[in-house]
This record gives structure tokens, sequence and C-alpha cells, in this order.
């Protein structure tokens, strides 16, 4: 499995992220933490791994929608504002993976491309900044 | 409910549980089962959201059927045969039961859920060519996606990937077996009624105890539904 992740890791540079929501907040999901990650890291000497500085998108430049029209999870017949996270392109979440772009939306979630900040092997760093 | 949607703690769950096998598993039906790399949580306006980390894939299989016309080689449908048995494999010597909810339509009406079974929707190819998710980034800088703002959020528009289709997905792709917002872990067996009709195990519609075996049902008549013809699949 080490292998396949340090494939992941030398190739793919990002991260999909989903966001969920769950339906009843008061339920909270007490996780142990998930060592692949960190077991992943411990891989590679400390000295490969840097953090890399956020990426900034434009704040101007794009196409409003207005708001008349449905957008994209807006079409669910249950869509409330609070349906989602408000997940904002540009955004830094966890500390820690910065949102790219989107990458689509299901029933429960939405699905953005997003970059580990934390752990980004060194040579990947010139491609990035 | 009208509908069953499957859930966040299922989901969750499912991928505690098959994070924790990969981690010791020598399975070969590993890489072809879609894996959390990391999760937490996030509060916004006293309400909790789940985060989930995955590895980017190219596109679902039911785009592959269609980019391709449906005409998928004898020895590709083997390969993926034998690679998705090998992920079924996999999550049940884990404990996990991909199961699936009970909607009937593969490409629902819009506003209405899509199916959570062992469907070609929720088999995902392997990118062909990784570049294209730094391209995707560049094109977000250089032409953000639309958006619609409103005074609780932001809805934006979905970025494709820069095309072609070959640079998304190929004939070499690897699927990865998503979408585990049924899936059950913990028991041998249960009683819920699950699956589509059309990919429904018979002890399920007998209302007798199912178990595991109720995925290679499911994927069976997946198999016979994506090679059949074109008039079968429409009934799907």
């Amino acid at each position: 499995m080490l292998l396949a992740l340090g494939y992941l890791y030398a190739t793919v540079k990002s991260w999909v992220l989903r966001v969920w929501y769950i339906t009843n907040p008061g339920r909270i999901f007490l996780l142990p933490a998930m060592n692949m990650f960190r077991g992943l890291r411990s891989t590679s000497s400390a000295s490969q791994l840097r953090d890399v500085v956020p990426r900034v998108f434009p704040t101007t430049g794009f196409t409003i929608i207005p708001a008349s029209e449905t957008v994209e999870e807006e079409c669910w017949f249950w869509y409330t504002p609070q349906s989602f996270y408000p997940v904002r392109i540009g955004d830094v979440l966890h500390s820690k993976y910065q949102v790219l772009y989107k990458l689509g939306y299901g029933t429960t979630s939405t699905i953005w491309m997003c970059r580990d900040l934390r752990s980004v092997p060194l040579s990947l760093l010139h491609e990035i900044s | 409910m009208l509908y069953d949607y499957g859930s966040v703690e299922r989901e969750v769950a499912a991928h505690e549980v098959l994070s924790e096998s990969a981690k010791t598993s020598e399975a070969a039906g590993k890489q072809y089962v879609r894996q959390a790399f990391d999760h937490f949580e996030l509060s916004q306006d006293d309400r909790n959201y789940h985060f989930l980390i995955h590895e980017p894939l190219g596109a679902n299989l039911d785009f592959f059927l269609d980019i391709t016309d449906r005409s998928l080689t004898i020895d590709y449908v083997q390969e993926l045969t034998y690679q998705i048995l090998q992920a079924l494999e996999f999550i049940h010597a884990a404990g996990v039961i991909h199961a699936g909810s009970t909607l009937p339509l593969a490409h629902p009406i819009p506003g209405s859920p899509p199916s959570l079974d062992i469907q070609p929707k929720n088999i995902l190819l392997r990118i062909a060519d990784p570049t294209v998710l730094k391209d995707a980034e560049e094109a977000e800088i250089k032409e953000p996606s639309a958006r619609k703002t409103t005074e609780q959020t932001v809805i934006f528009e979905t970025r494709d990937l820069p095309g072609p289709v070959e640079r998304w997905i190929w004939s070499g792709s690897r699927p990865v077996l998503c979408d585990f917002g049924e899936a059950r872990t913990g028991k041998d067996s249960y009683t819920d009624l699950i699956q589509p009709a059309v990919y429904r195990a018979p002890e399920v519609f007998l209302h007798l105890p199912w178990g595991m075996r109720v995925d290679i049902w499911n994927f069976g008549c997946m198999v016979g539904l994506v090679t059949a013809s074109p008039f079968l699949s429409l009934i799907y």
C-alpha cells in the first residue's frame, strides 16, 4: 500500500476533497486518526517535505450567475444553504488542504480538488510556485 | 423518507475499516477500492460537516461506456470483472459489504438522488494523464469558475478537466470501486431491504438474512447488463 501511495504522491500532487454534511449535527463521529497519511510522510525523510504557500486565486474576473438561476447542488429538492459546507476556491481547510477547483457534486457531498500544503515532496515545489 | 440517501456515518465507518485493513492486507484487490487518506470535521453555524480525502480519479465506467458506444471487447470486460471481483474480495475480507440503496433508476430524473449500488457510475477509472489536474488548476487562475453568491454561501460551477477525454481515461485505466454510502460493516448478516430491484439478490427479495454474497450477485447483474444489447441496457 505504501508503494501505491508513493506513486500517488509522486504523480498526482493534489487530493480530492469531498465535503460531507451530517443531517443530524448532534451526532459527531470520533474516529481514530487515519495513520495512513502519516505513515506515508514518515517514509520520506523530513528534509524532502516542505510546506507550500497557498496560491492566490482571482477575486474578480468570473461570471456572476444571477440569483434567479438554480446552480448545480441547488437542484436537489431538499437543498438548503446549510446542506453543504460553504467551500470557496482558495480556502485552506483544516490548516492543510487548499481548495483549487470544484470537481462536482453529489447528493450528500460536494467534490473539490485540493492540495495538501503540508507535505509536498520538494521535487514538486518548482511546479507549484 | 421517500428515498434512502445513504449516510455519511456508513461511508466514514466503511472507510475507517478499509484503511485499517489496507495497512496490513496484501490483497491485490485493495488497489481497486477507493480509500480515504484523511478524514476530518469542521463546524459552521452549529452544524457539523465531514471531509474525506481521496485519490483523484478520471471518469466513471458509465462515461467510458458512452464514449466507446457500449462496444467493449470481451478481453476488457473479463479484466474489469476480475479486478472488481478482487476489489470485492478485499472489502469482504475486511468485513465490509457494499450493499446499495433500493433506488430504482440508474439515470434518475433531475433532482432525485443516484443509486449507490455496484453499477457503472460507481466504478471510477484512474486518470490517464495526471497533468490534467495541474492544467485545470492553471485554468482556474486564468479563467475563474462562474459562481452564484447568496447571503449564506457561494455555489460554484464545476470545472471540467481539460480534454481530450484520452487525457482523463483510456482503455488501460484501472477501475476503482467507489461509493460506500450504503456499505455495511461489523456484522455477518442483515435483514433490511437493499439494492435496486434489477440488481437485488434473491435472499433480499425473500426477506432472508443476507450477507456479503449480495455484492457478487449485484456485480454479476451489472456485468450482464453492461455486456447485453443496448436495448436491454435501457431497462436499467
